[in-house]
């Protein structure tokens, strides 16, 4: 051990050099700060992302919510239950019927028989085979009216029609059913080219939306005659 | 014997640790002035940082309350929207026949007198097969020639004429006897663009 490094030199050094030694401990209590700054302002930093990135997503669909406000929700309300009856949540064989009596009813065009499974149930596409007759203005109004005239919307992939006979052979249609896949993340927009696909599908269809019964209470009701002493 | 003790020695390696002790004061001064002036900065940033998260925290809460009150509409414009892409994805499934079928009848019409479409067979993929059945001769002269030109086969990507026969049957109630020509059709449509519905 050199002879300068014992308790004396220690203590002339600490006497000496007091000023180097509060020096290098305030130099370290700074970095120690820069330390937790810098931490601090990345932690920052990343809230600023978020909180930005969020902010776009929330003016998106603001945006999306204003230009969409030609059409009043009362509106959008009967488009959605219109479309909900034409592809609704799950299937039901009743419903089928029905459609398929509406088409043959607003066509003309007689269908005399199909077979239909009565456990139909879920979600999807049903075919169903039918067989009809009618004579063949009868059977293009059919044509021309399959499609929505059930208040459900129908396809149709094959036909086999006999003009001598009036009968069709064979009329592939296809019923469907699916659950609304409702995308969160999405900012939907109402534009010009859906009010126009509304539209022509109202045109098509004839469905009868259900009005809520409002009970209003009348005012008149409320004017009785009060007393302050009720003896 | 006489005991010597070099003072100049421990001057000579104080005077040297001073100078070190020095040079370092220098340098934790500079690194620490250095140091402050960045954690200076950090700071300032961190202020402005946090000054932008209280104005877009409000601008999110201004979103938000917009969004709350037009919570149902939006609700609408999804189940609208979505049910509207399925319609749009389960129209591709129909083969719209009509016009196809519109495009035969027009061809029965400069023999319309007896001409009938007997049997008409339409597929998915337009592929097709029709019977056509006429009474008289001079009909079926009529319908060739229509359906021989430009205007009937344009609309088809190909047609064959697969067979053709001739039906005696006798009249009930005057016994004559009548000819029937049939004439049978495969082949397959061009696509025409009928929309989406």
């Amino acid at each position: 051990m050199p002879e300068y490094f014992n308790t004396k030199s220690i203590g002339q050094f600490l006497k000496n050099e007091w000023t180097l030694l509060l020096m290098a401990a305030a130099f370290l209590v700074l970095v120690f700060l820069v330390i937790m700054s810098y931490r601090s302002q990345s932690d920052n930093l990343l809230k600023l992302a978020q909180m930005q990135s969020d902010i776009n997503q929330l003016k998106s669909r603001a945006s999306a919510l204003q230009q969409s406000q030609a059409v009043s929700v009362s509106e959008l309300e009967g488009a959605s239950q219109v479309l909900s009856q034409l592809v609704p949540d799950s299937e039901d064989s009743f419903s089928i019927i029905y459609a398929l009596e509406k088409i043959a009813s607003a066509s003309g065009f007689i269908i005399d028989s199909y077979s239909l499974s009565p456990k139909l149930k879920g979600m999807g596409k049903v075919t169903v085979d039918i067989r009809g007759s009618g004579d063949i203005n009868a059977f293009m109004k059919f044509l021309e009216v399959y499609k929505f005239a059930g208040s459900r919307f129908v396809t149709s992939d094959k036909m086999d029609y006999s003009g001598s006979k009036a009968v069709a052979k064979t009329i592939t249609l296809n019923f469907y059913s699916d659950k609304a896949v409702v995308d969160e993340t999405n900012s939907p927009q109402l534009t010009e080219k859906d009010i126009a696909f509304f539209n022509e599908i109202k045109s098509k269809v004839n469905i009868v939306l259900k009005e809520e019964a409002t009970q209003t209470l009348s005012t008149d009701s409320l004017n009785y005659q009060t007393v302050e002493n009720p003896f | 014997m006489t005991k010597r003790i070099n003072l100049f020695k421990v001057r000579l390696h104080q005077d040297k640790n001073a100078k070190i002790f020095q040079l370092l004061k220098l340098g934790v001064t500079v690194a620490g002035i250095a140091l402050f002036a960045v954690f200076s900065y950090i700071n300032y940033r961190n202020i402005e940082i946090n000054q932008n998260i209280r104005q877009l925290a409000a601008e999110k809460q201004n979103y938000l309350s917009y969004l709350m009150d037009n919570k149902n509409t939006e609700a609408q414009l999804r189940y609208f929207k979505s049910k509207q892409s399925q319609l749009l994805t389960y129209a591709k499934d129909d083969a719209h026949f009509l016009p196809y079928f519109k495009v035969l009848e027009e061809a029965l019409k400069p023999a319309s007198k007896s001409a009938a479409l007997e049997t008409v067979v339409i597929e998915k993929d337009r592929e097709t097969s029709f019977d056509v059945s006429l009474a008289d001769f001079n009909e079926v002269m009529a319908f060739l020639k229509y359906i021989e030109s430009a205007t009937f086969l344009d609309r088809f990507t190909n047609l064959v004429l697969s067979n053709v026969s001739l039906i005696q049957e006798t009249n009930k109630d005057d016994k004559e006897s009548v000819r029937n020509y049939k004439f049978t059709f495969k082949g397959s449509f061009k696509e025409i663009d009928a929309g989406i519905f």
